[in-house]
Protein backbone atom coordinates (compact mmCIF):
# COMPACT_ATOMS: atom_id res chain seq x y z
CA UNK A 1 0.00 0.00 0.00
CA UNK A 2 1.07 3.24 -1.15
CA UNK A 3 2.46 6.18 1.64
CA UNK A 4 -0.72 7.96 3.77
CA UNK A 5 0.78 11.29 1.77
CA UNK A 6 0.58 9.42 -1.91
CA UNK A 7 -2.92 8.73 -1.23
CA UNK A 8 -3.96 11.83 0.31
CA UNK A 9 -2.24 13.71 -2.59
CA UNK A 10 -4.45 11.11 -5.37
CA UNK A 11 -7.49 12.18 -3.38
CA UNK A 12 -6.69 15.78 -3.87
CA UNK A 13 -5.53 14.79 -7.66
CA UNK A 14 -9.07 13.42 -8.27
CA UNK A 15 -10.82 15.22 -6.70
CA UNK A 16 -9.67 18.26 -8.82
CA UNK A 17 -10.67 16.52 -12.20
CA UNK A 18 -14.53 16.08 -11.11
CA UNK A 19 -15.01 19.64 -12.00
CA UNK A 20 -13.76 19.70 -15.24
CA UNK A 21 -15.90 16.63 -17.01
CA UNK A 22 -18.97 17.66 -18.45
CA UNK A 23 -22.23 17.24 -17.13
CA UNK A 24 -23.60 14.89 -19.52
CA UNK A 25 -20.83 12.38 -18.66
CA UNK A 26 -22.24 11.51 -15.43
CA UNK A 27 -21.07 7.72 -15.96
CA UNK A 28 -17.53 9.49 -15.16
CA UNK A 29 -18.25 11.81 -13.02
CA UNK A 30 -19.40 8.62 -10.76
CA UNK A 31 -16.34 6.82 -11.50
CA UNK A 32 -14.12 9.36 -10.62
CA UNK A 33 -15.98 10.35 -7.25
CA UNK A 34 -15.84 6.46 -6.53
CA UNK A 35 -12.01 7.08 -6.89
CA UNK A 36 -11.80 9.93 -5.00
CA UNK A 37 -13.26 8.48 -2.38
CA UNK A 38 -11.14 5.21 -2.40
CA UNK A 39 -8.22 7.10 -1.93
CA UNK A 40 -9.57 9.22 0.82
CA UNK A 41 -10.17 5.72 2.93
CA UNK A 42 -7.13 4.42 1.69
CA UNK A 43 -5.52 7.43 2.98
CA UNK A 44 -7.00 6.53 6.38
CA UNK A 45 -6.35 3.23 6.42
CA UNK A 46 -2.85 3.55 5.76
CA UNK A 47 -2.80 6.12 8.94
CA UNK A 48 -4.35 3.38 10.73
CA UNK A 49 -1.49 1.00 9.94
CA UNK A 50 -3.91 -1.28 7.57
CA UNK A 51 -1.47 -2.64 5.30
CA UNK A 52 -3.37 -5.47 3.70
CA UNK A 53 -5.55 -3.51 1.16
CA UNK A 54 -4.43 -5.61 -2.32
CA UNK A 55 -7.94 -4.75 -3.98
CA UNK A 56 -11.91 -3.98 -4.11
CA UNK A 57 -12.51 -6.73 -2.51
CA UNK A 58 -9.63 -6.80 0.85
CA UNK A 59 -10.69 -2.78 1.10
CA UNK A 60 -14.31 -3.82 1.23
CA UNK A 61 -13.85 -6.39 3.58
CA UNK A 62 -12.23 -4.09 6.11
CA UNK A 63 -14.34 -1.75 6.15
CA UNK A 64 -17.17 -4.59 6.29
CA UNK A 65 -16.04 -6.06 9.47
CA UNK A 66 -14.69 -3.16 11.31
CA UNK A 67 -17.02 -1.29 13.73
CA UNK A 68 -15.19 1.98 13.35
CA UNK A 69 -15.41 2.55 9.75
CA UNK A 70 -19.09 1.72 9.70
CA UNK A 71 -20.18 5.17 8.94
CA UNK A 72 -17.63 5.49 5.88
CA UNK A 73 -18.58 1.36 4.56
CA UNK A 74 -22.34 2.58 4.68
CA UNK A 75 -21.28 5.11 1.79
CA UNK A 76 -18.63 3.72 0.53
CA UNK A 77 -20.28 0.50 -0.74
CA UNK A 78 -23.19 2.34 -2.16
CA UNK A 79 -20.90 4.61 -3.99
CA UNK A 80 -18.72 1.56 -5.13
CA UNK A 81 -21.68 -0.50 -6.70
CA UNK A 82 -22.51 2.67 -8.25
CA UNK A 83 -19.25 2.87 -10.23
CA UNK A 84 -19.02 -0.39 -10.73
CA UNK A 85 -22.14 -0.89 -12.49
CA UNK A 86 -22.73 2.86 -14.03
CA UNK A 87 -19.96 2.25 -16.28
CA UNK A 88 -20.68 -0.64 -17.71
CA UNK A 89 -24.24 0.53 -18.81
CA UNK A 90 -25.47 1.31 -22.59
CA UNK A 91 -28.12 4.08 -20.90
CA UNK A 92 -26.04 5.40 -18.03
CA UNK A 93 -27.58 8.76 -17.68
CA UNK A 94 -30.65 7.07 -17.43
CA UNK A 95 -29.46 5.26 -14.43
CA UNK A 96 -27.76 8.30 -12.91
CA UNK A 97 -29.40 11.38 -13.96
CA UNK A 98 -27.28 14.33 -13.93
CA UNK A 99 -29.54 16.05 -11.03
CA UNK A 100 -28.89 13.24 -9.16
CA UNK A 101 -24.93 13.95 -8.84
CA UNK A 102 -24.64 16.98 -6.53
CA UNK A 103 -27.54 16.17 -4.11
CA UNK A 104 -26.98 12.10 -3.97
CA UNK A 105 -23.52 10.97 -5.40
CA UNK A 106 -21.73 14.09 -3.74
CA UNK A 107 -24.56 14.90 -0.37
CA UNK A 108 -24.97 11.22 0.30
CA UNK A 109 -21.58 9.73 -0.54
CA UNK A 110 -18.34 11.97 -1.20
CA UNK A 111 -19.05 14.57 1.37
CA UNK A 112 -19.92 12.09 4.09
CA UNK A 113 -17.14 10.07 3.74
CA UNK A 114 -14.47 12.53 3.17
CA UNK A 115 -15.95 14.31 6.44
CA UNK A 116 -15.38 11.12 8.37
CA UNK A 117 -12.08 10.22 6.99
CA UNK A 118 -10.98 14.02 8.22
CA UNK A 119 -12.53 13.77 11.45
CA UNK A 120 -10.68 10.10 11.79
CA UNK A 121 -7.71 10.64 10.82
CA UNK A 122 -7.44 14.32 12.55
CA UNK A 123 -6.19 15.83 9.28
CA UNK A 124 -8.27 18.93 9.09
CA UNK A 125 -6.60 20.16 6.47
CA UNK A 126 -7.57 17.39 3.93
CA UNK A 127 -9.76 18.86 0.52
CA UNK A 128 -13.46 19.59 1.23
CA UNK A 129 -14.64 22.36 -0.58
CA UNK A 130 -17.62 21.62 -2.26
CA UNK A 131 -17.25 20.56 -5.86
CA UNK A 132 -19.13 22.73 -8.48
CA UNK A 133 -20.04 21.05 -11.62
CA UNK A 134 -19.17 22.78 -15.12
CA UNK A 135 -22.44 23.56 -16.56
CA UNK A 136 -21.58 22.95 -20.17
CA UNK B 1 -30.68 -48.32 24.11
CA UNK B 2 -28.41 -48.93 27.23
CA UNK B 3 -25.76 -52.10 26.99
CA UNK B 4 -27.20 -54.36 29.50
CA UNK B 5 -23.72 -55.45 29.91
CA UNK B 6 -23.10 -52.18 30.88
CA UNK B 7 -20.35 -51.70 28.32
CA UNK B 8 -19.85 -49.39 25.52
CA UNK B 9 -21.05 -50.84 22.54
CA UNK B 10 -19.26 -48.81 19.70
CA UNK B 11 -15.90 -48.89 18.57
CA UNK B 12 -14.08 -45.75 18.91
CA UNK B 13 -11.46 -44.08 17.38
CA UNK B 14 -9.38 -41.83 19.92
CA UNK B 15 -7.01 -39.09 18.27
CA UNK B 16 -4.52 -39.10 20.79
CA UNK B 17 -4.07 -43.11 20.47
CA UNK B 18 -5.24 -43.89 17.31
CA UNK B 19 -4.27 -40.98 15.35
CA UNK B 20 -1.77 -42.46 13.20
CA UNK B 21 -3.41 -46.10 12.79
CA UNK B 22 -4.66 -46.74 9.68
CA UNK B 23 -7.99 -48.00 8.71
CA UNK B 24 -9.49 -49.58 5.85
CA UNK B 25 -12.91 -48.27 5.21
CA UNK B 26 -14.75 -50.99 2.74
CA UNK B 27 -17.89 -50.09 0.76
CA UNK B 28 -20.29 -52.12 -0.96
CA UNK B 29 -18.67 -51.28 -4.19
CA UNK B 30 -15.42 -52.62 -3.00
CA UNK B 31 -13.64 -49.25 -4.05
CA UNK B 32 -11.41 -49.42 -0.80
CA UNK B 33 -10.44 -46.43 1.31
CA UNK B 34 -7.14 -46.29 3.65
CA UNK B 35 -7.46 -43.66 6.20
CA UNK B 36 -5.66 -42.90 9.26
CA UNK B 37 -7.65 -42.16 12.44
CA UNK B 38 -6.81 -38.81 12.46
CA UNK B 39 -8.30 -38.62 8.41
CA UNK B 40 -11.45 -40.16 10.01
CA UNK B 41 -11.64 -37.37 12.26
CA UNK B 42 -10.89 -34.58 10.36
CA UNK B 43 -13.10 -35.63 7.49
CA UNK B 44 -16.45 -35.63 9.82
CA UNK B 45 -15.55 -32.13 11.60
CA UNK B 46 -15.10 -31.02 7.83
CA UNK B 47 -18.97 -32.52 7.22
CA UNK B 48 -20.62 -30.70 9.97
CA UNK B 49 -18.53 -27.39 8.86
CA UNK B 50 -20.39 -27.65 5.62
CA UNK B 51 -23.52 -28.51 7.04
CA UNK B 52 -23.30 -25.81 9.22
CA UNK B 53 -22.38 -23.35 6.43
CA UNK B 54 -25.24 -24.52 4.28
CA UNK B 55 -27.36 -24.31 7.11
CA UNK B 56 -26.14 -20.45 7.67
CA UNK B 57 -26.82 -20.01 4.15
CA UNK B 58 -30.10 -20.98 3.46
CA UNK B 59 -31.27 -19.07 6.73
CA UNK B 60 -29.55 -15.72 5.11
CA UNK B 61 -31.26 -16.67 1.74
CA UNK B 62 -34.61 -16.78 3.77
CA UNK B 63 -33.81 -13.32 5.58
CA UNK B 64 -33.19 -11.75 2.59
CA UNK B 65 -36.38 -13.42 0.36
CA UNK B 66 -38.33 -11.62 3.43
CA UNK B 67 -36.09 -8.30 3.60
CA UNK B 68 -37.16 -7.82 -0.37
CA UNK B 69 -41.16 -8.92 0.27
CA UNK B 70 -41.19 -6.42 2.62
CA UNK B 71 -40.31 -3.67 -0.13
CA UNK B 72 -41.95 -5.10 -2.96
CA UNK B 73 -43.17 -1.69 -4.15
CA UNK B 74 -39.67 -0.87 -4.78
CA UNK B 75 -37.98 -4.08 -5.45
CA UNK B 76 -38.70 -5.91 -8.49
CA UNK B 77 -35.88 -9.00 -8.28
CA UNK B 78 -33.64 -10.06 -6.93
CA UNK B 79 -30.91 -12.98 -7.65
CA UNK B 80 -28.14 -14.82 -5.34
CA UNK B 81 -24.57 -15.40 -7.30
CA UNK B 82 -21.73 -16.57 -5.56
CA UNK B 83 -18.39 -14.70 -6.87
CA UNK B 84 -15.37 -15.97 -5.92
CA UNK B 85 -15.16 -16.17 -1.90
CA UNK B 86 -18.29 -14.08 -1.84
CA UNK B 87 -22.23 -14.20 -2.21
CA UNK B 88 -23.31 -11.33 -3.86
CA UNK B 89 -27.04 -10.45 -4.14
CA UNK B 90 -28.24 -8.76 -7.44
CA UNK B 91 -31.29 -5.89 -6.76
CA UNK B 92 -33.44 -4.27 -9.74
CA UNK B 93 -35.74 -1.23 -8.22
CA UNK B 94 -38.69 -0.69 -9.41
CA UNK B 95 -37.63 2.57 -10.34
CA UNK B 96 -35.49 2.99 -13.63
CA UNK B 97 -33.18 4.91 -12.13
CA UNK B 98 -30.89 3.94 -8.88
CA UNK B 99 -32.74 4.79 -5.94
CA UNK B 100 -30.64 6.09 -3.37
CA UNK B 101 -33.34 5.44 -0.82
CA UNK B 102 -33.11 1.50 -1.16
CA UNK B 103 -29.47 1.58 -1.64
CA UNK B 104 -29.00 3.03 1.96
CA UNK B 105 -31.23 0.27 3.04
CA UNK B 106 -29.68 -2.40 1.36
CA UNK B 107 -25.89 -0.55 2.92
CA UNK B 108 -27.47 -1.11 6.44
CA UNK B 109 -28.88 -4.64 5.47
CA UNK B 110 -24.98 -5.45 4.36
CA UNK B 111 -23.67 -4.69 7.53
CA UNK B 112 -26.90 -6.66 9.70
CA UNK B 113 -25.68 -9.88 7.17
CA UNK B 114 -22.37 -10.28 8.47
CA UNK B 115 -24.13 -12.26 11.32
CA UNK B 116 -24.63 -14.76 9.04
CA UNK B 117 -21.01 -17.03 9.03
CA UNK B 118 -20.56 -17.74 5.45
CA UNK B 119 -17.91 -15.53 4.62
CA UNK B 120 -18.28 -12.20 2.62
CA UNK B 121 -21.93 -10.83 1.31
CA UNK B 122 -22.27 -8.38 -1.27
CA UNK B 123 -25.69 -6.35 -2.13
CA UNK B 124 -25.33 -5.14 -5.87
CA UNK B 125 -27.92 -2.58 -7.25
CA UNK B 126 -28.62 -2.72 -11.33
CA UNK B 127 -30.68 -1.86 -13.57
CA UNK B 128 -33.31 -4.60 -14.65
CA UNK B 129 -33.05 -3.16 -18.23
CA UNK B 130 -29.39 -4.35 -18.27
CA UNK B 131 -30.11 -6.60 -15.71
CA UNK B 132 -28.29 -9.84 -17.66
CA UNK B 133 -25.08 -7.21 -18.09
CA UNK B 134 -24.65 -8.43 -14.45
CA UNK B 135 -25.89 -11.65 -13.66
CA UNK B 136 -26.60 -14.54 -16.06
CA UNK B 137 -30.08 -15.52 -14.66
CA UNK B 138 -29.31 -19.12 -15.93
CA UNK B 139 -26.79 -19.55 -13.55
CA UNK B 140 -27.82 -17.84 -10.61
CA UNK B 141 -30.58 -18.28 -7.89
CA UNK B 142 -33.61 -16.29 -8.10
CA UNK B 143 -34.61 -15.52 -5.03
CA UNK B 144 -37.41 -12.82 -4.96
CA UNK B 145 -39.96 -10.88 -7.53
CA UNK B 146 -40.52 -11.10 -11.32
CA UNK B 147 -37.69 -13.55 -13.06
CA UNK B 148 -35.66 -11.99 -15.56
CA UNK B 149 -35.94 -12.72 -19.08
CA UNK B 150 -33.76 -11.50 -21.50
CA UNK B 151 -34.80 -8.74 -23.80
CA UNK B 152 -36.11 -10.17 -27.09
CA UNK B 153 -36.69 -13.52 -25.91
CA UNK B 154 -39.97 -14.94 -26.50
CA UNK B 155 -41.77 -17.38 -24.20
CA UNK B 156 -43.03 -20.63 -25.26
Amino acid sequence: MASSSGHLAQWQHNRELIPLIPRRYTDWIVTVSFYTALHAVDYLLSKDGVSTIVDHRSRNSVLLTTNKYNFICKRYLQLFDLSQTVRYLAEPAAWVPFNKIESDVFGRYLYPIEESVRRLSGNTEAPQAPITIDPA
Amino acid sequence: MADPTGKDQFQRIREATDGETPYVLHPENNDLFVRTGKQIIASCQLTISLDLWLNELSAMMKEVHDWAGHRADRIRTCYCVPQGPSIVFFFSPQSNQFDFDLADELAAFNLHLRKFNIGMAEVRQVPWREFDRFVNPTSSRWLYGEQFRPFGAVAT
